[in-house]
């Protein structure tokens, strides 16, 4: 699943995904695979986005889980 | 092994150690630092090692089984090289494709310069050793093949280079269009 919420505040910082890579020390593909979905980072890796965005864990990272279909 | 065979061992050994000696010179002087890799890079060598020893695994096996039964005729030394650098190609081409092989800085251009002249060596080599009737002793594959396969394993890396550039490339845009 894509995470529109990473990408959205990278562009509010009018940042591009090499700046981000470079300032959170991965390559610029890491950073597209996490914003594809691809990859799921390390809990370092989002503390380090999240700084550098300005954002909180739950901001960015964490998903609401869809309520399941009553019986 | 004939004395001729040694001589060339001995001289592709020579020629490795100082090579291996030039490269830390070179680099302890220039005070270069290797490249770095993030954790899905690292992750994705670590799956690309698994493949490449598996695919050595495997083809030294066959190699091994057919020649306990048929008579092939290729130097032992050459076909397990040919083992050896599948192994090779086969971790190289993983790491390439899924952006692994080059690290975070993505400084790729000597590398790849690298590549384009190891493959040109050898192809002079190759032609070279075609135009003296080296390559084949006795009808069988000489010690010499071992330069066309160093020319294949490098230029297999490099068209997987063109190929992965052209998908990020072709990638690229279609993410521009999206964000329009």
């Amino acid at each position: 699943m894509k995470n529109l919420r990473l990408k959205a505040a990278r562009a509010a910082l009018d940042m591009s995904q090499q700046q981000l890579a470079d300032a959170v020390g991965v390559s610029r593909q890491t950073m597209n695979a996490i914003e594809k979905g691809d990859y799921n980072p390390t809990i370092k890796l989002c503390r380090s986005i999240c700084r550098v965005l300005g954002k909180t864990l739950d901001e960015l990272f964490w998903e609401e889980e869809e309520p399941s279909a009553e019986v | 092994m004939t004395y001729d065979n040694v001589y060339a061992f001995g001289m592709y050994c020579a020629i490795v150690v100082v090579l291996i000696a030039i490269v830390y010179v070179i680099r302890k002087k220039s005070g270069l630092k290797s490249e770095k890799y993030d954790e899905r890079q690292k992750i994705i060598q670590g799956i690309g090692y698994k493949y490449g020893f598996f695919a050595m695994l495997i083809s030294s096996l066959a190699y091994g089984l057919m020649m306990g039964g048929f008579d092939i005729p290729i130097h032992p030394a050459v076909g397990i090289t040919a083992c050896a650098f599948l192994g090779v190609g086969v971790f190289a081409g993983y790491c390439i494709w899924k952006d692994a092989y080059f690290g975070i800085s993505g400084n790729d251009k000597k590398t790849i310069i690298l590549m384009v002249l190891v493959v040109i060596v050898n192809v002079l080599s190759v032609v070279s050793h075609i135009m003296a009737d080296t390559l084949i002793e006795d009808g069988v594959l000489g010690i010499s093949a071992m330069n066309a396969l160093c020319a294949l394993l490098f230029l297999a890396m490099l068209v997987v280079i063109v190929a992965k550039r052209w998908k990020i490339s072709k990638a690229d845009v279609r993410s521009k269009e999206e964000d329009e």
